[in-house]
């Protein structure tokens, strides 16, 4: 009979104070919208379990503070992430500028295996604002810069509505099991001893 | 079906081994703020103390390790009066809640959150800490209930026995 096994990914949300960090994760996780902004304090985060293929895996999505007060905490969320997605709003051009500063500052505080090609995706929401009438990072530029660094995959959001939310997380989600690094956590449904197949890969004799 | 087996199974593992979504600090990270704010003491402005201390109460009160809690209890407790602004406050406040949550002291963790959530009624991170909270009590009572019933079952059994003999 085939073990159960499952997979943790470790996603981090960055960009600056506003942006919808909490309200994308919110939305993908819950399904819920809330007006009324209130700023994460350091981090935390949602756990969704995930089927993709015949795998079962649990997202860990960490919603970090965008205020810099909390910024210097950021090794304490980095650390061990398999996939960093990058939030800006498209309203507002300062959160697009400065998306190339926390991709930088992430790259040195997670000091992945592979920064070249560590998985980012990028995101820009709020595209239901006024209809669309206040946007000002048009998606040609953001697309841009994204095939810039590597060709991140992109998504326009809008967290509010339930825009393209789902999909990016997909993506995210895809991204993380692609080439994060596998922690198993080991559910045997019989205990086979005769087996020669199975195999702990925690190494650890509980 | 799997998945909902799957889920069925973590939700009655986190039940009893306490997986909740506050994140744990690792002790380097406390160092980290630890020397933060002893550089910040050599003259920097009030403001930039008053961050680095902030970061080092997250640090503590978030921390795997018991004394850091405490001490980041003692330190956010002493800082209380100064608050200026509400949004020191509902940090204060919070962080306060997830240190008196990590300590096992529920019943005032839980005092604190109310608070929170008076503050600032949608405030997710608030109400996923209220939600651990609940779930430790309920857990903890669910304990308490076994060992009655274990006591109770142990004397019924004793009782009876005794009477048995007598006979």
């Amino acid at each position: 009979m085939p073990s159960r096994r499952r997979t943790l990914l470790k996603v981090i949300i960055l960009g600056d104070s506003g942006v919808g960090k909490t309200s994308l994760m919110n939305q993908y996780v819950n399904k819920k919208f809330s007006n009324q902004y209130k700023a994460t304090i350091g981090a935390d985060f949602l756990t969704k379990e995930m089927q993709f293929e015949d795998r079962l895996f649990t997202l860990q999505i960490w919603d970090t503070a965008g205020q810099e007060r909390f910024q210097s905490l950021g090794v304490a969320f980095y650390r061990g992430a398999d996939c960093c997605v990058l939030v800006h709003d498209v309203n507002v051009m300062k959160s697009f500028d400065n998306l190339n500063n926390w991709r930088e500052e992430f790259l040195i505080q997670a000091s992945p295996s592979d920064p070249e090609n560590f998985p980012f995706v990028v995101i820009g929401n709020k595209i239901d604002v006024d209809g669309g009438n206040s946007r000002v990072v048009s998606e040609k530029k953001a697309r841009a810069w994204c095939a810039s660094k590597g060709n991140i995959p992109y998504f326009e959001t809008s967290a509010k509505e339930g825009v393209n939310v789902e999909e990016a997380f997909q993506c995210i989600a895809k991204n993380a099991l692609k080439s994060g690094e596998e922690e198993e956590i080991y559910l045997p449904d019989t205990i086979d001893v005769a087996s020669s197949s199975q195999r702990r890969s925690t190494g650890c004799e509980c | 079906m799997e998945a909902k087996i799957g889920k069925f199974f973590e939700t009655v593992g986190n039940f009893f081994t306490g997986g909740d979504q506050i994140p744990l600090c690792d002790g380097d990270i406390v160092a980290g703020c630890e020397r933060e704010v002893a550089e910040a003491e050599k003259g920097s402005s009030d403001e930039f103390k008053s961050e680095c201390i902030m970061r080092l109460s997250w640090a503590l009160v978030h921390s795997r390790r018991q004394e850091d809690v405490q001490r980041g209890i003692a330190m956010l407790e002493a800082s209380l009066d100064g608050i200026r602004s509400p949004l020191e406050m509902r940090e204060r406040v919070y962080l306060l809640a997830v240190g008196y949550y990590r300590s096992g002291d529920y019943s005032k963790s839980r005092q604190l959150v109310e608070r929170c959530l008076e503050m600032a009624p949608d405030w997710r991170q608030a109400v996923t800490l209220k939600k651990a909270i609940e779930d430790q009590i309920k857990k903890d009572g669910f304990i308490g209930i076994g060992i009655a019933a274990t006591a109770f079952g142990l004397l019924a059994g004793g009782l009876a026995a005794a009477f048995s003999r007598k006979k």
